[in-house]
This record gives structure tokens, C-alpha cells and sequence, in this order.
């Protein structure tokens, strides 16, 4: 080869290496630029798609395997692609349900906020729906790491990049509102997170209404985050389950037996109570200043479903019962209610102050037919405060194990009280589980095997597992699911509980 | 002289004192309207004369001949061994009418302590139709007697045993307080059944809601087959055809006055009112698949609540030009907050509508081969399941079960294919055991 090739090769090198370098740097002042921007203005907002988060979170890097560097499982991505149906969430809209949905309702589903908000991520500005496009987000990801960990380009680039150890110095608050990651440790944000959709948002624009519901979407379920983050499965680990050297760098100590599980479930019961009234105080509020008769009325997914959608029984067990009030007035869901007892109980509160207020949401229910919308928008908002001082007060409170016992004695206790509607009960033997499962040592003897086997009957009698995953199918599990609904016996579950209380350990 | 003059003018003042005194305790016009009633008017015989108690007609030689049920001079006997009515008021004894007054009125009460046989609103249809005052000779026991539909007889009981009493005009009758209640007047009937079956605003009389989610069953009323199965005491000749047309129109007025009494802010009753409703759009369970998702939503959004379906079923069948005022009510109690005005506006305009219909219905007696045309017709709309949901699929059947009874009176036989058609339709229709709620029924069949 001549020299003079030699020659044209190491000058096109030098000039390809000038290159490279030039773009980096540049590269990087865009970055710095967009840093620069974060501390003024707060985080940018961007949607951006599962892509991003893939690369770091589906294996962990193999130089720090052994290296507690990341505190995360790095398997994020593999867990909610191969077993998360919120991965489906979109897909199902495309399906022969939600067409026939569209049908009904005459708009179109796939496109509809108030169908994306839940089944996907809702971006209202154009411009950054387009730009988040331009970057790769999609629709067809279904509820994917941007609908949860927030929308904003900040801490992505932030929290796995070369910045990761001064990261992991800043507080929680500072991720959240300087660079946009949400707060998912924080058990009251992170129930109030997955309440959005499971619970629903009137703020947010996050309501199934009830011509959604009589167009074909089925019943949404009552809501306890602990389980159905179980049955997700969880992408994530508890503290307690993480490995010791991480749990050394989250300067936790096990013989603290910091009960995250148990907490959730109290924390979340009072977050579940203060979500439904936020929505209530919300459409309440509208309702009562509507111009649009189609509009003043509440609408009639914020009553309880069951109290009109039985067949009559001949005879009634509700008329047998009797009513608080007015008969056959509907009222609010029961179980958003129930679990708030174990929060008071943690308090060490009695129930008279929640009974009060509860009545008062009550009374605006009974005071004429669907509710007085005015009376429910007070005494719904006099609710979300109340719910407010509870969960602040929650926050700083701490369990052990004999706080444990003295929860899941509350909850046999409650079931003695009362009668339980179906969802109600699924709430407190979710709680219940979930409280007992924390316990160590579990009590002697085969009481812990006498235990398992009243859940399995109230499994049985309750449909406690739920469809999650992409095997199960809510659809084809519904059928069942009604069934439950429909031959559900109160005094049955209270026997169930009766034996469960005969099991606890005294005190 | 002037001594007896002074005592006779002190007698008299005594005197017109006591009329005043008594006038003013016993039941004047001003009395009953501050009981809450409207002074009675003439056509309101039941709130303007005093109830006299069916001991009054009990006597053998009048009307308690103690003959066969349904015979002349014997229809007290047949009223007191037959008929229902008779026991009304027995039935507020029970631990069912118990559990409803504690449901209605004493939330949180111990239901054996509670008296709805004390009840005004439990009164007024299952025992004497009128006010405190009128009813203080009748013993409640009567339970639904003699006056409740043939007129207090304050002033026409001395007076009809008279001779010439029968040839009177009901005009003159009426204005002794003596209701119409014959053949010719069948509308004039009508009115006086649908005062309890249906309800009556003004007078106290309504079944709502509350009541119903109380324990109260629901009212069902039909007249033509209410009518013949009903234990007569009187003979007449039937003409079914014609009582289920006549029936239809005066009991769907009968109705709309009580949607619009409930529609009016000033009687302060619940709005809206449940009962108005198909009771089976709400009251059933979720299942899946669900026939309602799968036959769609007619001319209202999925959900919304479906206005009237058992009085006006088979309205539109039976005179031209109603669809206008009926379709704007169902539009608008469909609405979560129905507009009042609105509702009253077009309740009063299709009464009107259904007033003029009863003027001319039914003049002309169907003939067999009419009415086999209907049934036919009836027939193959059931089997095609051509209803949108189990009210009009229950009026379609009583239509043909009065139909079907026209005929066999005509022809003297049954016809067979007819009536084991009825009897599939009854089975149809039929509640599961222990339900009050249609639970298997599907009106469309299932798509594919």
C-alpha cells in the first residue's frame, strides 16, 4: 500500500475522533444545559417509553453484581413485561369488549381520556405528546415505568448515570421536586398513586362512570395496595427483602423490625377513605353548580353498586335489617370506610370523632333521592382534611409486634360489629393477611396451619386471588367473580372471622 | 210575659250557641282542608260525606242474604267470605306490616312495638280512603268495605231502599255521594280502583319508593285482569277487550297525575321518585354476560334510568299521536335531576292526550276473529322475545290472558293452542322461588 493511503487513513481517523469528541461535549453541555434548567424552572416534563428504563433495569450490570452500588433489583423491566398486566392495559382496548363499549357509549375508546388516563398515560399538551412521540414513548406500553415513577426527563438521566452516588445522597423530597421522580417509599403517596385509577381521580379526570360500567367495564374491585402490589407481582422489594449490604446503605437495621408491610396496610386504609372523598367533594361540587341538567344529579358510580344491583329476595335481608335512615336511599361504598379503624386503633383513637363525620356524608346521601349534592361536596371535603391530619399523624407512628396483634384483634372485632358487604370484607381479610404475614415469631403450636386454613375458606368464599398476570383474564374470571358477589352471605364471613379471633394469641 | 220572654231569649242564644260550638268541632270544609285534604268536590264524594261502616249494608234483608258469592242481595256475604279487600286491614297485624312501619318511620326501633294499623298513610289504602274525621263511625276492621268504592252513604243510605231510587240519573246520585260504579260508566270504575292501586296525590294515597325498600310490595295494577279475577258481587256481562283498553288509558292517566303531584316542589315528596322506574333496570344482580350489554340502550345512555315501563308498555298501541309527550318524559327522567316544570308540562299534556283516548275506546265489541288476529299477533311478538324488558313482556301477557278470556267467552270454549301458549308466557315470566325479581328472565335472545 502506498504511504500516501497511510496517510488519507489517519487523517480521516483524527478527523472521525475530532468528531466524536465534539459531539459529546456538546451532548453534554445539552445535558448541562437541561440541568441548568431543572434548578430553575423545576423538572422538564417528558413522557418518555419503557426503552429508556430497559437497557439499566432488566439484568443488573455484571461488574456490581456483588456490588451493593444499585439498590434496586435491576430486574424491573423482565418482571413487568412478562408478568404485570398493566403492560396489557392499553391492549385491552382494542378488544371486543372495549369496541363494544365504544359502540354504546359512541366515542372512541382508544383515544378517550377518560379511558387512556387508567388504561395508558394521558399527555394533554400536543406539543409534548409529540415530542414525547418523537422519543420513542407509545401508547401501546400500557401502563408503563412513566405512568408511575414520573414524567420528567430529569431524574431519569439523573439516578443510574454517573451522578447515581451523589443520587443517593439527596432526601426523597429533593428527587421528587427538583428532578421529578415520585416519591413511591412514601406509602401515602404511593397508595395515592395507584388509588388514581384503582380507586379513581375526579381531579384528574380518572372517574369510571356508570354508563362506562353499564356500557360493559367491569365492576372496579375494592382496593388494598399491599395485595394487589403482591399479585402485581411487585417490581420492587421491602426493605426487609432486600439484600444486607444494600439494607446497610439504607442505614436500616433489621433488628429494628420496621413494619413497612403493616404500615402500608393502615397508612393505605386512611389514603383509600381520603381519595374516595376527594373524588366525591369534587363531583359534588360541580354537580350542585350546574347549569346542565344532565349534570346536576351525582352520577351513580359513587354509590354503592350492590344497593341497587341485587334481585329482590323474598325475604329481604335488608329490610329484615333495617336502615340507618331513609329506606332505599343508596349510599356511598362501604369498604373505602372499614380499614380506617385500624389506623385509629394505631392512634390509639376511639371512633366517635370518625363516626361523626362519616354520618354527616351520610345524612347528605340520605337527605333526598341520589343524594344532596351540596351536603355531600362539605361534608365529603371535611373528610379529605380529617383523612389528612390522620395520615400526617400516621406517618410518625411506628409498629410492633404486639401493635400487630392488637390490629388484627380490631379486625375481628370490626367484623363482630357489623355486618360486612362483600367488598368490605375482602378488605379486611386482605388486611388481615398481609398484618399476620409480618408477624415473627408466627404463634405456636398448628395454630399458624388453622390459621392458613381460614384463609383458604374465605379464599373460597371471598374470591380473595386475583386475576393478575397475562394468563388470567379479568373477563373470564368475572362470571365467578359476580357469582360471589351475588350468594354472598354477611353472617358467613362473620362466623369465619368469629374463628380467626379464637386463633389470635391473648394478650 | 217578660219573664218567659227573657228565658226563651236566653234559650235561644243557648241554643245557637251549641250549633255554633258544635259546627265548629264537627267536620266542616275548613276542618278537612286543615287535616291536609282538599275539601272534597263532587267528584270527590269519599272526602265530602260521612262514612256510615259496612254494618250499615250488613242486614240480612238487604245485603247479607248469606246466599252463593256473587248473588243478589248477598254481597256483603260474598265481600265478607271472598273477597280481599275484606282482610286490608288484618294485614297491617303482621310481623311484614310491622317490619315496614319500623323500616318507614322508626329506623333503629324494636319492630314489634310499632302499631301500622295506626298508621294514616297504611289507613287510606287499607281501610276507609278518607280523613280522620269522616271515617270516626267506621270500624277500621271493615278493612276496604262498601263506601271506599261505592261512596260514603251519609246521605243516600235512608234514600236508596227507596222505590224510584234505582231510576235516578247518576248525576243526582253522585251529588248524595253515590259513585257510579256500573258497566256504562266503566272509566268512572276504573278511577275508584286506581285511587289505591295506582295511587292518589292529593289524598295521601302512594305507595313510593320508600315504602317499597321498606318491605311494601310492589303495586302491579292491571285492571281487566284484576277485574276478572275478582270475586264479583255483582253479575255483569264481561267484555275484557274492552276493560283492558279502557284499563290501560284511565290507569296510565291515573299516573301521570301521580308524576306530576310528585313532580311539584310544594308537595315536597322525594324527587326524583324511584318508583317511577323499571324496577329490574336497577334491581338485579351483575352477571356476566350481561343481556342489557349485549342488547344495547334505546334512545338513552347505558345506565340511565328507564321512566314508566309498566303503565306505558302498551300505550302508544292504543291511540295515535302519543309519542311526542311520552318520549320528552322519558327523555327527561331519564336525566339524574329531572326539570319539575317539564315533567308536569308534558305529564299534563299526554293525560290530556289519554282523556280524549278513553272518551271513545272500546265502543265497538271485538269480534272473534279481531281478537284471534291480536292473540296471534301476541303470540309471535312473545315468541320472538319482542320486548325490551320484563314489564312490557308481563303487560304483553295480561293483554293476551284478557284477550284470551274475551274469546272464550264469545266462542263458550277454550282454545287450546291459546292457552298453553298463556301458560308458557305465565311460566315465563314467573319469579324463581324466593326471588321478587325476575332473576333468569331475558327479554332478546343472546347474540351470538
Amino acid at each position: 500500500m502506498p504511504a500516501s493511503f497511510y496517510r488519507k487513513m489517519l487523517c480521516l481517523a483524527v478527523l472521525a475522533g475530532a468528531a466524536m469528541v465534539a459531539s459529546s461535549w456538546s451532548a453534554r453541555s445539552r445535558v448541562g444545559a437541561a440541568q441548568k434548567d431543572s434548578g430553575d424552572k423545576g423538572p422538564r416534563p417528558l413522557y418518555y417509553g419503557v426503552e429508556n428504563c430497559s437497557s439499566c433495569h432488566t439484568q443488573p450490570p455484571p461488574t456490581v453484581k456483588n456490588d451493593p452500588d444499585n439498590l434496586c433489583r435491576c430486574t424491573e423491566y423482565p418482571i413487568w413485561l412478562d408478568n404485570d398486566k398493566h403492560r396489557q392495559a392499553y391492549s385491552v382496548l382494542k378488544g371486543t369488549r372495549a369496541t363494544r363499549m365504544g359502540e354504546l357509549l359512541g366515542y372512541k375508546v382508544q383515544e378517550a381520556k377518560q379511558c387512556i388516563g387508567c388504561h395508558g398515560v394521558y399527555i394533554a399538551d400536543p406539543k409534548l405528546k409529540e415530542e414525547s412521540i418523537k422519543l420513542g414513548f407509545t401508547l401501546e406500553e400500557g401502563v408503563s415505568c412513566v405512568a408511575c415513577h414520573g414524567a420528567f426527563e430529569d431524574w431519569v438521566d439523573r439516578h443510574g448515570g454517573v451522578r447515581k452516588r451523589q443520587w443517593r445522597e439527596y432526601t426523597r423530597e429533593k428527587k421528587e421536586k427538583e428532578f421529578g421522580m415520585t416519591d413511591l417509599w412514601d406509602p401515602a403517596k404511593r397508595t395515592a398513586l395507584c388509588a388514581s385509577c384503582h380507586v379513581g381521580n375526579a381531579a384528574e379526570g380518572k372517574v369510571v362512570t356508570h354508563d362506562m360500567y353499564a356500557a360493559g367495564h367491569p365492576p372496579l374491585p375494592s382496593f388494598e395496595v399491599a395485595t394487589f402490589s403482591d399479585e402485581m407481582p411487585r417490581h420492587w422489594e421491602y426493605i426487609k427483602e432486600k439484600k444486607p449490604a444494600v439494607q446497610k446503605l439504607l442505614k436500616f437495621d433489621p433488628a429494628d423490625a420496621e413494619w413497612e408491610r403493616t404500615k402500608l396496610v393502615v397508612v393505605s386504609g386512611i389514603v383509600n377513605l381520603r381519595e374516595t372523598m376527594a373524588t366525591l367533594a369534587l363531583e359534588s361540587e360541580q354537580a350542585a353548580k350546574a347549569g346542565d341538567a344532565n349534570r346536576q344529579g351525582m352520577d351513580l358510580a359513587h354509590f354503592d353498586c350492590y344497593a341497587c344491583h341485587h334481585d329482590l329476595k323474598s325475604p329481604s335481608w335488608r329490610q329484615q335489617r333495617g336502615f340507618p335512615g331513609k329506606p332505599g336511599r343508596p349510599q356511598i361504598q362501604a369498604w373505602p370506610t372499614v380499614l380506617v379503624r385500624l389506623g385509629l386503633k394505631q392512634l390509639g383513637k376511639d371512633k366517635a370523632g370518625f363516626d361523626a363525620e362519616l354520618k354527616k356524608v351520610h345524612d347528605a346521601f340520605d337527605a333526598q333521592p341520589f343524594g344532596d349534592p351540596k351536603a355531600i361536596g362539605i361534608a365529603a371535603r371535611a373528610m379529605v382534611q380529617w383523612s389528612n391530619q390522620m395520615i400526617q399523624q400516621l406517618e410518625n407512628s411506628k409498629s410492633d409486634q404486639a401493635a400487630a396483634y392488637r390490629l388484627l384483634r380490631e379486625l375481628c372485632a370490626l367484623s363482630k360489629e357489623e355486618l360486612l358487604d362483600y367488598d368490605s370484607a375482602r378488605q379486611v381479610i386482605w388486611a388481615f393477611e398481609n398484618i399476620y404475614s409480618e408477624l415473627k415469631p408466627k404463634p405456636v403450636g398448628d395454630l399458624d396451619a388453622k390459621i392458613k386454613e381460614q384463609f383458604a375458606a374465605l379464599d373460597k368464599l371471598l374470591k380473595l386471588r386475583l386475576p393478575s398476570g397475562p394468563k388470567h383474564k379479568i373477563l373470564e374470571e368475572l362470571p365467578q367473580a359476580l357469582e360471589r358477589i351475588n350468594s354472598y352471605e354477611a353472617k358467613n364471613f362473620q362466623q369465619h372471622m368469629e374463628e380467626l379471633a379464637k386463633l389470635l394469641p391473648r394478650e | 210575659m217578660d219573664a218567659v220572654m227573657k228565658r226563651v231569649g236566653r234559650g235561644l242564644v243557648l241554643l245557637s250557641a251549641v250549633i255554633l260550638v258544635l259546627k265548629g268541632f264537627g267536620p266542616t270544609e275548613r276542618s278537612v282542608a286543615a287535616l291536609g285534604q282538599q275539601a272534597g268536590n263532587a267528584d270527590d264524594p269519599w272526602n265530602r260525606f260521612e262514612w256510615q261502616g259496612a254494618g250499615r249494608c250488613s242486614s240480612t234483608a238487604c245485603h247479607n242474604k248469606g246466599g252463593a258469592p256473587g248473588t243478589k242481595r248477598s254481597e256483603y256475604t260474598t265481600w265478607l267470605t271472598s273477597d280481599k279487600h275484606a282482610t286490608a286491614y288484618q294485614t297491617l297485624s303482621t310481623d311484614r306490616s310491622k317490619i315496614i312501619e319500623r323500616n318507614l318511620n322508626s329506623p333503629g326501633a324494636d319492630w314489634h312495638s310499632v302499631r301500622p294499623e295506626t298508621d294514616n298513610l297504611c289507613l287510606k289504602c287499607h281501610a276507609a280512603k278518607t280523613n280522620q274525621a269522616l271515617r270516626a263511625k267506621v270500624p277500621l276492621e271493615d278493612g276496604v268495605s262498601c263506601e271506599n268504592c261505592h261512596g260514603p252513604a251519609e246521605k243516600w243510605l235512608a234514600d236508596h231502599t227507596q222505590p224510584g231510587f234505582h231510576d235516578r240519573a247518576p248525576a243526582a246520585k253522585l251529588e248524595l255521594g253515590m259513585v257510579d260504579l256500573t258497566a256504562g260508566n266503566l272509566a268512572g270504575r276504573i278511577r275508584v280502583c286506581v285511587d289505591c292501586h295506582v295511587g292518589n296525590g292529593p289524598h295521601g294515597m302512594e305507595v313510593n319508593h320508600d315504602l317499597i325498600a321498606a318491605g311494601h310490595p310492589r303495586l302491579n295494577f292491571e285492571f281487566s285482569v284484576f277485574m276478572t279475577n275478582y270475586p264479583k258481587h255483582w253479575v255483569e256481562e264481561q267484555d275484557e277487550a274492552r276493560a283492558w283498553s279502557l284499563g290501560q288509558l284511565v290507569t296510565a292517566k291515573a299516573a301521570l297525575q301521580l308524576v306530576e303531584y310528585r313532580a311539584d316542589p310544594r308537595n315536597q315528596r322525594p324527587w326524583p321518585e324511584y318508583a317511577e322506574y323499571d324496577c329490574f333496570a336497577c334491581h338485579h344482580d351483575l352477571v356476566e354476560p350481561s343481556w342489557r350489554q349485549q342488547r344495547g340502550y334505546t334512545n338513552r345512555r347505558p345506565g340511565e334510568l328507564p321512566w314508566g315501563t309498566w303503565y306505558f308498555a302498551q300505550t302508544e298501541q292504543l291511540a295515535a299521536g302519543l309519542g311526542t309527550h311520552l318520549n320528552a318524559l322519558r327523555r327527561e327522567m331519564a336525566r339524574p335531576a329531572p326539570d319539575r316544570a317539564a315533567v308536569k308540562r308534558e305529564a299534563e299534556a299526554l293525560a290530556t292526550q289519554l282523556q280524549n283516548a278513553a272518551a271513545g275506546a272500546g265502543s265497538a265489541k271485538l269480534a272473534p276473529p279481531a281478537l284471534r288476529a291480536t292473540l296471534t299477533r301476541i303470540e309471535k311478538d312473545f315468541q320472538a322475545r319482542n320486548f325490551p324488558n320484563w314489564d312490557a313482556a308481563a303487560q304483553l301477557y295480561l293483554r293476551f290472558a284478557a284477550l284470551n278470556h274475551a274469546l272464550n267467552n264469545l266462542e263458550g270454549s277454550e282454545d287450546v293452542q291459546f292457552q298453553s301458549a298463556l301458560k308458557a308466557m305465565g311460566e315465563d315470566l314467573a319469579f324463581p322461588k324466593s326471588y321478587d325479581s325476575p332473576r333468569d328472565f331475558q327479554p332478546k335472545p343472546r347474540s351470538k
